[in-house]
């Protein structure tokens, strides 16, 4: 290097070393060549996950795909997922899926719907509907059709609305057309021409209605909406409306509400009402009106005011109520993040939760934003997207992202990672004990194992909890998770979380494990408890110090015993209240589970007919301190280093355990092969004022190994 | 062969001065007082490029957008200030395009072209019209002037181009010597290809296609005709130029869609002349005037595909141009400029509600220079007045005064050492375009102009030896920093179905240019030239400060670029190795993943050989590019061709 270092100084500067001279232009072509060589190709794009809210109890929707449409003539279409049970976004998951789909999913997407298992994306410049699996995105197939906008079902058959209708003699006016395919063998059946430009489309009683916009024939807009006869497939009715058309939702009463896109020049945007069983126009709503989303009696309608002026960014969020026919409220984003949106272009609201989604698409050139808020209004959280995020649709499948193989119906080994049976569920008293799982007349402790599978079972994320220090629950899985040397072996999932300095919503439990040695399935061979941070000797936590000094209890009590009392009545009062369920421990104590005020159901287990319920473990120290004073309590609650349940937030690395640190009665570590059975206990004894004791709560816990998932041990 | 310029005679500059130089000495404009860089015509033809946006991609401090192939559009952005800063001119008057002010760089061939020159800030001539005053940076494509060896009276060039991509290209030149003091010119030439070129897309372990580019179809004729005449103590010259094309739009390439189909057809006219006399020893004029017509027709669809929206569209410009720019010589070391132009441009289409502009720009400009032995200054500035007309139903822009300064330093420390350090200021702006005010629904009449600021600093050092083997070194180098201010952006309205342009952006790019060359000379017969570029650039948006991407790389501009280029002389033959890198950059100002773009590079190869005869010469050159068939995009979704080939017979008499 050297020799090659002062050689091209010396040629710099001009001194009289040029004998080597041919050497240069040679090392300039042996870098060159050697350049080349590096160039490597672009990987196929893996998605990016991000987790953006805690995870929620889901009913039937399990998440949501957002199709972000691109620019055009950029091939930047792409589709992103929002998983409720983890709370996490993924961007982009179509390419890792398909990574032999050429050019990725396409140029400019315009609709996304779910039917019959399978997820469809009409992508407008590529001239085509893409078929994908709704648990994967996996390709299944592609139906070419020019010009495609948007999409509905009935039956086996879609119907996909084109601006590419036959060509007439006058260049200028080219009708569109339906096309009808088959859903099962992705074939084109009919076709149907229609107005010009058709967009949204509906379907009710047969008849399919379809707006049509006309907007290439600027200034001679249409103003129509075809109605189609599903079983001729012929126009049987034009219904003149409005100019420019363009979205379009069916109310239960067989209402149609499209919007009027105006000309962008005076005459505004509106939505119109459409009764089907006359197919006349009813009225319009006299509001302003870009996009529009329905569910249940509302509908939701972002509109800008003004026509087409520049730097008008006037938005209005009205929402309206289709059973009372007026408008209830001009602004259903309340707490005035709406100020944060530069451009608000998508809508849809979750069915089952109400919350409202909108997206941002800034200014179509770089990454947009998604903004969930709760019914109310109030912005919950933001998510960055693809380009230009627009359509939104609800899934009831869980979604698997990154199989571009083999489907996962037959995970490794066709073992689920996840909880597959509950063999006891026992709660100690506490303010969710006989709701979360609820408790009705008649409840066994079969029925409530059930119930609390059916809460946290098969990786369905609802919640358990497991009342004040001892209660528990014992769970089962249908493999042995195997316990892998330095690596974490399983996730105990909870609802813990953090304030981000230090401390949190942290309730720990004491997990402990058992090998079905005997080999019978059941929970009858010896149990090992997991050593975590507190189980450690001489281990202190940072926070001890201010525990102590709040006058909490910070020892490890081993071989604990506490006995609850059952209450002779409900409590009437705030002394009874206070003192509502008495306990003793083996150490002399006793206390009182209160009642609180937001809770207000009995707290003893009421399938349990026993007078009084003990409790055996170990028993940490009382992790949560009042930060607030004694009028405004302010209790935050520190979680341990490691080693127990609900003690970290689930999607980090201390949510997950490594059997290795199981140890035997003795306090000996024990080397296990792997664990059948799980148990999780509340840990810690304490009551935290207005929030209630603390009480563990499990929502799942997952096999690493069958995941996926390599996590270090500590 | 290689002698350099001295003294007066740099500082003297002029049009027709430089066409002279352009003859003698390649390399020049190393020591300009502001950054310029320079091809001549051998050099350019051994750069084996076929048109000026392939040459400049050899330049410091340049980005071509490139939209592939023969037929695509390819713009130039000098300093990453954008394509609407970059001045273009031809035989020193420039080439205007009121209605979106780019000019398609892919378009001007070399066959004719003597010399390629960029300048940054502004040509330092004391004797300019005041539109040369008016750009960020400037682009100067001489043609060539007619010469005559002896006691010839006719020089003919024929020269016949084939290829890849279907390319069949003959030009024929003949120049004529009338008399001593006239001279006249004509050019023509043809070209036609059908654009075809195969590609491939691949990711690692996913898919991996090849295709066929179609639609990039192009028609071209070129005519051109000049007479060059001499007065005493001065010059005269006219020119008309024609061209006429028609071409397919190759298009983006994405999902499921590889063929486009749009056409677009072009006429392009001008007649334009010059005169230039000293008067007296202090007193020197020189008049430029020009009539442009241009003439462009979009057709979207001309197999009626029913899947398109039908677009046919004619646009008609036509520019009217007179400037007169006066020398004052003062003192033998001071000279003043003093300069005034006026311009006329009428824009027609037959789009819907569209406002037919017409506009008015009247420019003044004054410039002095000083020039001592070791310190050389220039201070100018311009004034510029823009008046626009619409139709009465539509809104016209407001009239626009700017005032522009830009000044210049160059100091040489040495006396006998030639290292000269430069630096300057400029101020300038561009207006709106008519497509930005006017453009049916999109345009904007509130718009302001786009401001940039140049600052520069930088040195040249030149070494020339004796009977060693190293006969020269230049090294140039500058750093510089931009800002552009209101950038003119297009941006989506809160009724979201619509777009508007509004003043938004700001953009500051901080870079650096370096050039070095040097030739060589082994034994009597062996001569090597060799040639490298490097650009260093941030160039950063700092629009929104609440942005996410606030501060992220702007666009297509890669962090690093450079290029290399190799001329090996011997005999009668010639071999040529030229390189051209380019370095990672995105896509978008949003630099993701899913926006980044491939470095790329290619090496392109030629060899030609001379062969003389009684009183001609045939020149036969064989060009391989992209030698090692790189895949490769300049902008994503256009790809560009892989390996290859051109064949040129040259016959001069």
């Amino acid at each position: 290097m050297k020799n090659d270092y002062t050689y091209i100084m010396n040629c710099l500067t001009g001194k009289r070393y040029f004998r080597k001279l041919p050497l240069m232009p040679a090392l300039l072509c042996i870098c060159i060549l050697l350049l080349s060589g590096c160039r490597g190709e672009l990987p196929v794009l893996n998605s990016e996950k991000e987790y953006v809210t805690y995870p929620a109890a889901t009913q039937t929707i399990k998440g949501f795909f957002l199709l972000n449409e691109g620019n055009m003539g950029s091939n930047k279409c792409t589709i992103d997922y929002f998983n409720y049970q983890e709370g996490y976004y993924l961007r982009n998951i179509y390419p890792e899926s398909n990574p032999d789909v050429v050019k990725e999913l396409g140029d400019v997407g315009n609709d996304i719907q779910i039917h019959d298992g399978k997820l469809y994306a009409v992508v407008n410049c590529s001239n085509l509907v893409e078929v994908m699996d709704v648990r994967t995105a996996r390709h299944l197939g592609s139906v070419n059709i020019p010009n495609c906008r948007y999409i509905t079902f009935n039956g086996d058959k879609a119907y996909v609305s084109s601006y590419a209708g036959p060509v007439q003699i006058d260049p200028e006016a080219r009708p569109g057309k339906i096309v009808e395919f088959d859903t099962r063998t992705l074939q084109i059946t009919r076709e149907v021409t229609v107005g010009y430009q058709p967009e949204d489309l509906v379907i009710t009683n047969g008849r399919l209605y379809v707006a049509n916009s006309g907007g290439y024939r600027f200034p001679n807009y249409d103003r129509t909406v075809s109605v189609v006869d599903l079983n001729s497939f012929k126009v049987v009715n034009t219904i003149d409306v409005a100019i420019n058309l363009h979205r379009m939702e069916l109310d239960k009463y067989g209402r149609i509400y499209v919007t009027s896109r105006g000309d962008y020049n005076g005459i505004g945007s509106d939505v119109y009402i459409i009764d089907s069983k006359t197919e006349t126009v009813a009225g319009s709503l006299g509001v302003s009106a870009n996009e529009m989303h329905l569910c249940g009696d509302s509908l939701y309608i972002i509109g800008s005011e003004g026509n087409n002026q520049q730097q008008d960014n006037h938005v209005s969020y009205t929402l309206y109520d289709i059973s009372l026919d007026k408008v209830v409220s001009s602004n259903f984003i309340t707490d005035g993040t709406d100020r944060e949106i530069k451009l608000p272009y998508g809508l849809a609201v979750n069915p089952e939760t109400k919350e409202i989604y909108l997206t941002d698409a800034t200014d179509y050139v770089t990454p947009g934003y998604l903004f969930c808020f709760s019914p109310e209004g109030k912005m919950k959280w933001k998510v960055r997207t693809g380009d230009i995020p627009a359509h939104i649709v609800f899934t009831t499948e869980n979604f698997y992202y990154g199989y571009n193989g083999e489907l996962p119906d037959t995970p490794e080994d066709n073992h689920s990672p996840y909880i597959t049976k509950v063999l006891d569920f026992l709660p100690a008293p506490g303010q969710f004990v006989n709701t979360s799982p609820s408790y009705t007349a008649g409840d066994t402790q079969e029925t409530m194992n059930q119930k609390a599978f059916k809460a946290i079972g098969e990786n369905r994320r609802g919640l358990v909890s497991l009342g004040g220090f001892g209660g528990y629950i014992v769970v089962g899985f249908d493999h042995t998770i195997e316990n892998k040397s330095g690596l974490r072996d399983f996730r105990v999932i909870g609802n813990a979380f953090s304030n981000g300095a230090g401390g949190g919503s942290y309730e720990p439990g004491v997990i402990m494990v058992s090998h079905d040695s005997n080999g019978n399935g059941l929970p009858d061979d010896e149990w090992y408890e997991i050593a975590g941070s507190a189980h450690q000797p001489d281990f202190t936590e940072t926070w001890y110090g201010k525990a102590q000094a709040a006058g909490n209890d910070v020892t490890t009590h081993y071989n604990y015993e506490i006995t609850y009392y059952r209450p002779e009545q409900e409590p009437s009062g705030s002394t009874e209240e206070k003192e509502y369920i008495h306990w003793t421990d083996n150490l002399g104590r006793e206390g009182y589970i209160p009642k609180i005020i937001y809770h207000t159901q009995p707290y003893y287990p009421q399938w349990i007919t026993a007078e009084k319920l003990t409790f055996k473990g170990t028993c940490l120290p009382q992790n949560a301190i009042n930060e607030g004073t004694a009028d405004q309590a302010y209790h935050v609650l520190y979680p341990f280093s490691y080693g127990y349940a609900d003690n970290a937030p689930y999607n980090t690395a201390e949510a997950c355990i490594d059997i290795d640190w199981a140890i035997d009665v003795s306090g000996n570590k024990v080397n296990l092969p792997g664990v059948d059975f799980i148990k999780i206990y509340t840990g810690v004894n304490q009551v935290n004022g207005w929030i209630g004791e603390c009480s563990t709560e499990v929502s799942g816990i997952e096999d690493l190994h069958i995941l996926g998932e390599k996590i270090e041990t500590r | 062969m290689l002698l350099p310029i001295v003294g007066m005679a740099q500082s003297k500059l002029d049009s027709l001065q430089q066409l002279e130089e352009v003859v003698v000495t390649a390399r020049s404009y190393q020591k300009d007082i502001v950054p310029a860089q320079q091809l001549s015509g051998t050099q350019l033809q051994r750069l084996s490029s076929h048109n000026v946006a392939d040459a400049l991609r050899y330049f410091s401090g340049v980005q071509i957008k490139d939209y592939g192939g023969v037929g695509g559009l390819k713009t130039v952005n000098i300093r990453s200030m954008g394509t609407n800063h970059v001045g273009v001119f031809y035989d020193g008057i420039e080439l205007g395009n009121a209605q979106n002010g780019t000019v398609d760089l892919g378009r001007f061939s070399l066959d004719n072209m003597e010399a390629v020159t960029l300048y940054n800030g502004q040509k330092t001539s004391m004797l300019q019209p005041a539109k040369d005053f008016g750009s960020a940076g400037t682009i100067y494509l001489q043609s060539r002037t007619p010469k005559f060896e002896g006691d010839k009276k006719d020089n003919v060039k024929a020269t016949f181009k084939t290829g890849s991509f279907g390319v069949v290209n003959p030009a024929l030149l003949w120049e004529h010597k009338f008399n001593e003091k006239i001279n006249t010119s004509l050019s023509a030439e043809y070209m036609y290809t059908t654009g075809k070129y195969h590609f491939t897309y691949r990711t690692q372990d996913g898919y991996d296609t090849t295709a066929v580019r179609q639609n990039g179809d192009v028609k071209a004729l070129r005519i051109e005709a000049g007479i060059y005449g001499k007065v005493d103590k001065g010059y005269w010259k006219a020119k008309a130029y024609f061209y006429n094309s028609e071409r397919g739009y190759p298009g983006a390439i994405v999902r499921n869609k590889f063929n486009h189909e749009d056409r677009q057809w072009d006429t392009n006219f001008f007649a334009q002349g010059s005169f230039k006399k000293d008067f007296t020893s202090w007193y020197t004029l020189l008049v430029n005037a020009k009539y442009a017509y241009d003439y462009l027709h979009y057709l979207a669809d001309p197999n009626k595909d029913e899947s398109l929206m039908y677009t046919n569209n004619h646009y008609y410009q036509h520019e009217t141009y007179v400037s007169a720019a006066n020398r004052f010589t003062i003192k033998p070391f001071w000279e003043v400029n003093l300069s005034a132009d006026w311009q006329y441009n009428l824009l027609n289409a037959d789009l819907r509600d569209f406002a037919y502009p017409r506009r008015h720009t009247g420019m003044v400009a004054a410039a002095t220079a000083l020039n001592f032995e070791q310190v050389k200054l220039q201070a100018s500035v311009l004034g510029t007045f823009v008046h626009d007309n619409v139709t009465a139903s539509a809104e016209s822009a407001s009239n626009k005064t700017e005032w522009t300064p830009a000044a210049i330093v160059s100091y040489k420390p040495f006396k006998i050492i030639d290292l000269n350090l430069r630096a300057f200021y400029k101020r300038i702006f561009r207006m709106p375009t008519l497509n930005d005010l006017y453009y049916t629904f999109v345009g904007n009449v509130d718009l302001d102009p786009e401001f940039t600021n140049q600052y520069n600093v930088g040195f040249t050092y030149t070494k020339e030896f004796g009977n060693t083997w190293l006969r020269y070194l230049e090294i140039q180098a500058d750093v510089y920093y931009n800002e552009v201010e209101n950038k003119i952006v297009a941006t989506p309205t809160s009724n979201f179905f619509r777009w508007t342009m509004i003043n938004l952006g700001k953009v500051e790019i901080r870079g650096i240019d370096v050039a070095a060359q040097t030739g060589w000379q082994f034994g009597k017969d062996v001569r090597l030239i060799s040639r490298l570029n490097y650009t260093y650039q941030k160039a950063q948006d700092f629009t929104d400060p609440d942005d996410e991407f606030y501060g992220e790389q702007i666009p297509y501009i890669p962090w690093h670029s450079g290029s290399a280029a190799l001329n090996l002389n011997w005999k009668t033959w010639e071999a040529n190795y030229s390189f051209i890198y380019t370095g990672e950059r995105y896509s978008s100002q949003a630099n993701l993943p899913v926006n980044y773009q491939l470095a790329w590079y290619t090496s392109d190869f030629s060899v030609s050989k001379t062969q003389p005869f009684k009183s001609s010469e045939l020149k036969i050159t064989l060009e391989i590019n992209n030698l090692l068939n790189q895949q490769y995009e300049v902008v994503s979704c256009y790809p560009m061709p892989g390996i290859n080939f051109k064949f040129i017979a040259q016959y001069t008499f």
